[in-house]
């Protein structure tokens, strides 16, 4: 069994977000503040649905 | 604020532990220089079986039974068993799923640090980084970062998501694309 959750994910895309914010010259096709925002909602997108799926549940 | 204890044992305890984590860097630099100058990538740290894979069928057999070799007598007897037949037998307190997850996490760490090594070469390569350059840009970092994620999420057994797991990870290659 692999063990990956919604959690893991964010963690991930967490430290990508963090670390495009944290390097003034990073390179990117987008600036990088609109491509760690998109990082953000995807990590939004995971976690939320996945509050609103539990909630649901309970 | 809690309480600590501030004493001679926890002196040597954080001593210890920084003098084996320097040490054991350096002796990773080591092993990862001899094993690129004998031409292993991190794609021979794939199983033939797998796509992305440099390694033969010898070579990755002599990877896993050197590795294995490096465990003690009775784990190597162990890994050897199917685990019914195995059972809950232990070795230095360690379940025969430990051990194999130890001669995982070994190859990883070869693979890891072999394709470190390739990041900074390409980045050398294509004047992105400087000649004397030893780490990563951040570039390549938030890339890997993001290819991790895909095929963690992909390899996963009970993701969940709302959306479609094809276009989350659609989405996030695209955004990798993006990068540098």
């Amino acid at each position: 069994m692999t063990k990956f959750t919604d959690i893991h994910a964010a963690e991930l895309l967490g430290q990508a977000r963090n670390m495009i914010l944290s390097d003034a010259d990073f390179d990117c096709a987008v600036s990088p503040a609109i491509l760690a925002k998109q990082i953000e909602a995807l990590i939004e997108t995971i976690i939320s649905t996945n509050k609103e799926d539990n909630h649901a549940t309970r | 604020m809690t309480h600590v204890t501030i004493n001679t044992e926890i002196e040597t305890t954080v001593r210890d532990w920084a003098a084996t984590t320097v040490k054991t860097d350096i002796a990773r630099i080591k092993r990862t220089d001899i094993l690129r100058g004998a031409g292993w990538t991190s794609a021979h740290c794939i199983s033939p079986k797998s796509d992305g894979s440099a390694a033969s069928d010898e070579s990755w057999a002599f990877l896993k039974a050197t590795i294995n070799s490096g465990f003690p007598k009775q784990a190597q007897a162990m890994m050897e068993m199917s685990a019914k037949v195995c059972g809950d037998k232990t070795v230095n307190g360690q379940t025969r799923a430990y051990w194999m997850r130890q001669a995982n996490a070994v190859i990883g760490d070869i693979k890891k640090q072999l394709k470190h090594r390739e990041d900074i070469d390409a980045e050398i390569a294509s004047g992105k980084s400087g000649a004397d350059t030893r780490t990563v840009s951040a570039e390549t970092k938030v890339r890997e970062l993001l290819n991790d994620a895909i095929k963690r999420i992909q390899k996963a057994d009970e993701f969940e998501c709302s959306i479609d797991l094809d276009d989350l990870t659609t989405g996030l290659a695209n955004l990798a694309k993006t990068i540098g």
